[in-house]
């Protein structure tokens, strides 16, 4: 009894998000075997999950105002308040800190539209652009460039996201959106300082490197521009 | 229907409402990440999660205290 009630809790959950793994069928072709990336299955889960949930929901509620409080009802209510919604927050959080990276994630928001838009332009000749149509950062674009280093980096950026959300949400923002602190060398350097293309002198002699590495000279100053002019970015 | 049992079957009531919330609150997130699911998850189910199990605690520390267990 008791193994297949756990069979089934088991098949429960698995099954949904199996379902919602799967997703749309892949334009790119997969490797044999594919299952979905851990993303999408943290996704699934977390849907397995609070619907799972909702259900023990109405059954401890139907079992309370049926028979009272009872032994059975009591471990419902358990299971649903105190153990599965910390899985679905657990799946929530994961899915919300990976898909927050993506490009998607950033043109939410209407006002970064020109950006994205240039970025994804195959005509455009921005470093935004370049480095998207020659695939120098595999993906996430926005995020890659646009956060830090590290463990505290990518907090800062969530951080920083969360002070994005609030602006766009009560409109304390002016047009034409600019970057609100000079974009940090390092950000280029951790990619580009090892490559042999930065090392050669023709291209960045060494007595430039200690300006380029302290920030004094801007990477953007010669590369630039990153993104399209303000003038010709839509206004409100 | 005693008044302390009427107390602990509404604290049952508010806690699964309040659970039922929170959840139906994550589910946009889950179905499409966007700043503003994110805001719902961040500050409305969160709490609402939260505020369910102090409810449910509540009602079990009361449960244990008319038991004499505590």
């Amino acid at each position: 009894m008791r193994l297949s009630a756990a069979a089934l809790f088991v098949a429960a959950i698995l099954l949904p998000a199996a379902a919602f793994a799967a997703g749309d069928p892949a334009v790119i072709p997969r490797p044999h075997g594919w299952i979905g990336t851990t993303e999408e299955w943290a996704r699934a889960l977390g849907i397995a999950f609070a619907i799972l949930d909702v259900l023990i929901l109405a059954a401890a509620y139907r079992s309370h105002r049926r028979t009272g409080e009872s032994p059975a009802s009591k471990q419902l209510l358990f299971v649903a308040i105190a153990v599965l919604p910390v899985g679905v927050v657990f799946f929530s959080y994961f899915h919300a800190l990976e898909a927050s990276k993506t490009v998607e994630s950033c043109n939410a928001c209407h006002v970064m539209a020109p950006f994205v838009n240039d970025l994804r332009n195959p005509k455009s000749d921005t470093l935004a652009a370049v480095h998207f149509k020659n695939r120098y950062i595999q993906e996430n674009h926005c995020y890659t460039c646009h956060s830090d280093y590290g463990m505290f980096g990518t907090v800062h950026a969530k951080w920083e996201g969360l002070g994005h959300i609030y602006r766009k949400t009560t409109g304390r923002y002016t047009m034409p959106i600019r970057i609100n602190t000079p974009f940090s060398n390092l950000r280029c350097l951790n990619c580009h300082a090892t490559s042999q293309k930065f090392l050669d002198p023709a291209k960045h002699p060494k007595e430039d490197l200690p300006a380029m590495f302290s920030g004094k000279t801007s990477c953007i100053d010669c590369h630039g521009p990153a993104h399209p002019a303000p003038e010709t970015r839509a206004s409100r | 229907m005693s008044a302390e049992r009427r107390t602990s079957s509404r604290l049952v009531r508010a806690s699964i409402a309040t659970a039922l919330l929170g959840i139906a609150t994550c589910f946009p997130l889950l179905i499409e990440e966007t700043p503003y699911t994110f805001v719902l998850f961040m500050f409305v189910a969160q709490p609402l999660l939260v505020a369910a199990f102090l409810l449910f605690t509540v009602k079990v520390f009361r449960d244990l205290r008319s038991g004499h267990l505590l």
